[in-house]
């Protein structure tokens, strides 16, 4: 009983943090059929099946699907893409201001892809992936 | 530009449009509305399409402080306090010629040591090049480049990418010439669904300055490297017709090789290399090695560095009282380095880094140190046997 009831004020505690939720998105035309290591190759520069889209430092949205799929931090991600781009690899995704406006922009982009917070997807986009 | 005009004026239209809309039948206003939308939407198109630019123009700094506990001369630092020598700018420029062709050149400008006298700086051409990505994914690309023979070899100038304040001299001095001018050839496969990545290339390097004039002619050489975002493994072989000035060496048969191996996840970063010169005649042959390794509390990383070289042929350069021979036995070099350093990722595009290194066991050698080497070459003047070096550095990117 007492287990039950640790259990139930663990699960409690551990609920807001796993609440933030993030999922990828992409245009409703394709890429679909997505793995988290395909998106995890568009989003390092080593496939360019698809266009993706970043949103702005500084959002907890991008935080959660960095965790997620690169497993790099912001400065790693800034440090990855100065040498990217200085080795003339490639230039870092188009940013956009927040999960909203990810959303317009994948469904306004043929073969995109994104990220955002699942209230602010509409049928507009496909979700391929959720963690 | 054009096509912001042109989105200018169409937004001008769209509200002319919307003006003329009160008072009209409530269908008209559906319609218009309609028509409303549709000019919304080519205008975001406009605007994402006037995104997609074909010059773009990145940069990047490195300014820094440097002092060495005595005048040994690790990486020619010494008791004088270097500011100039740590401090590089350079700017680099893309053009899009197609959606396949790019020319990129970097301008770097870089200080040249106290030794060098007076506020010297000089400017150069460090990449020229343009690149061709064929339909098989094959790239091309002709000009000048930088050699690829170490992991962090095409981030050399650009520190922001390193997680060290000076990639390990151990390693990182065994080929002096960073570039070079000819061609590559750069393919991506899969081998049973693993990431391998291949690049063979080939030309020519020169610098007059470098030992009396350094010369690498017909260097062709191959890198091969796999990654799963974790771990990174990279080999690399290569050769060239060596000649170095004040040496007596003449196209001599020059070999160069490789490995490196990264582990970065999480807090952890760990990266090493093993490489080995080995060149023919009295230039001499030599192994250097390093392994880092870093533990990342979100911006601000510490690590530690052990590094170690040897030359290998040390027979071929006996100790002599006289010169040249005497010069020769200069080139000797036995040293291990400790570095304890951290990065402080201080904003976004700016790193901050502090790193203490400590040298020693040197042998009866010169350590390599431009201070030993002096006194190897003459027999005068003091021998150290360690050294330490502090440095501070600031690597941007923008």
């Amino acid at each position: 009983m007492k287990t039950l009831r640790m259990m139930a004020l663990a699960g409690l505690f551990a609920a807001p943090l796993s609440m933030a939720e993030v999922v990828v998105i992409a245009h409703p035309d394709g890429p679909d059929n997505l793995s988290e290591s395909d998106v995890r190759a568009l989003y390092l520069n080593r496939s360019d099946a698809a266009t993706p889209f970043e949103i702005a430092e500084g959002s907890t949205i991008r935080r959660e699907f960095h965790d997620w799929i690169t497993g790099r931090s912001n400065s790693q991600l800034k440090s990855f893409w100065a040498e990217q781009t200085f080795t003339g690899e490639g230039e870092p995704p188009t940013e956009v201001g927040d999960s909203a406006r990810m959303v317009d922009e994948v469904a306004a982009t043929p073969n995109s892809i994104g990220y955002a917070d699942p209230a602010d997807v509409d049928d507009s986009v496909d979700v391929i992936l959720s963690n | 530009m054009k096509q912001l005009k042109t989105a200018k004026s169409r937004l001008a239209l769209c509200l002319l449009v919307s003006a003329g809309v009160t008072g009209a039948h409530a269908q008209d206003q559906e319609e218009r509305l309609d028509r409303l939308e549709s000019e919304l939407e080519r205008l975001q198109q406009d605007m994402r399409d006037s995104r997609d630019r074909d010059f773009r123009i990145n940069g990047f700094m490195s300014t820094g402080y440097a002092r060495a506990s005595n005048d040994a001369g690790y990486a020619g630092i010494t008791e004088d306090s270097e500011v100039r020598s740590q401090t590089l700018f350079a700017v680099q420029g893309t053009f899009d010629l197609s959606e396949q062709t790019k020319a990129t050149f970097q301008l770097l400008s870089r200080g040249e040591p106290k030794a060098a006298g007076g506020d010297r700086w000089e400017t150069q051409l460090e990449w020229g090049y343009i690149s061709h990505k064929m339909d098989n994914g094959l790239r091309l690309r002709a000009g000048k480049m930088r050699t690829p023979l170490f992991m962090y070899s095409d981030s050399l100038d650009l520190g922001y990418a390193q997680p060290f304040a000076k990639a390990p001299d151990a390693v990182y001095d065994q080929v002096s010439l960073s570039s070079f001018t000819g061609a590559d050839v750069t393919y991506n496969f899969d081998i049973l669904g693993q990431p391998i990545r291949t690049q063979v290339f080939a030309g020519h390097s020169e610098n007059e300055d470098l030992v009396g004039g350094t010369e690498l002619r017909n260097t062709a050489g191959a890198v091969v490297s796999w990654t799963d975002y974790t771990w990174t493994v990279r080999g690399v072989a290569a050769r060239a017709d060596t000649s170095i000035g004040n040496l007596p060496t003449e196209d001599e048969d020059g070999k160069f090789y490789g490995l490196g191996i990264e582990y970065e996840q999480g807090n952890i970063l760990a990266v090493s290399e093993i490489t080995r010169r080995d060149t023919d005649g009295v230039f001499p042959e030599r192994d250097g090695a390093y392994a880092t390794l870093g533990y990342r509390f979100d911006d601000v990383m510490p690590y530690v560095t052990y590094a170690w070289v040897e030359t290998q042929d040390d027979d071929k350069r006996p100790v002599a009282p006289t010169s040249p021979a005497a010069a020769l036995a200069a080139f000797n070099e036995k040293r291990e380095d400790y570095s304890l350093g951290v990065r402080w990722d201080a904003m976004p595009g700016i790193a901050l880094k502090a790193d203490w290194t400590h040298s020693r066991a040197f042998g009866d050698t010169s350590g390599g140190l431009s201070g030993n080497a002096t006194s190897f070459a003459t027999g005068q003047g003091n021998r150290f046997d360690h050294t330490n070096v502090y440095t501070l550095k600031l690597d941007a990117a923008f």
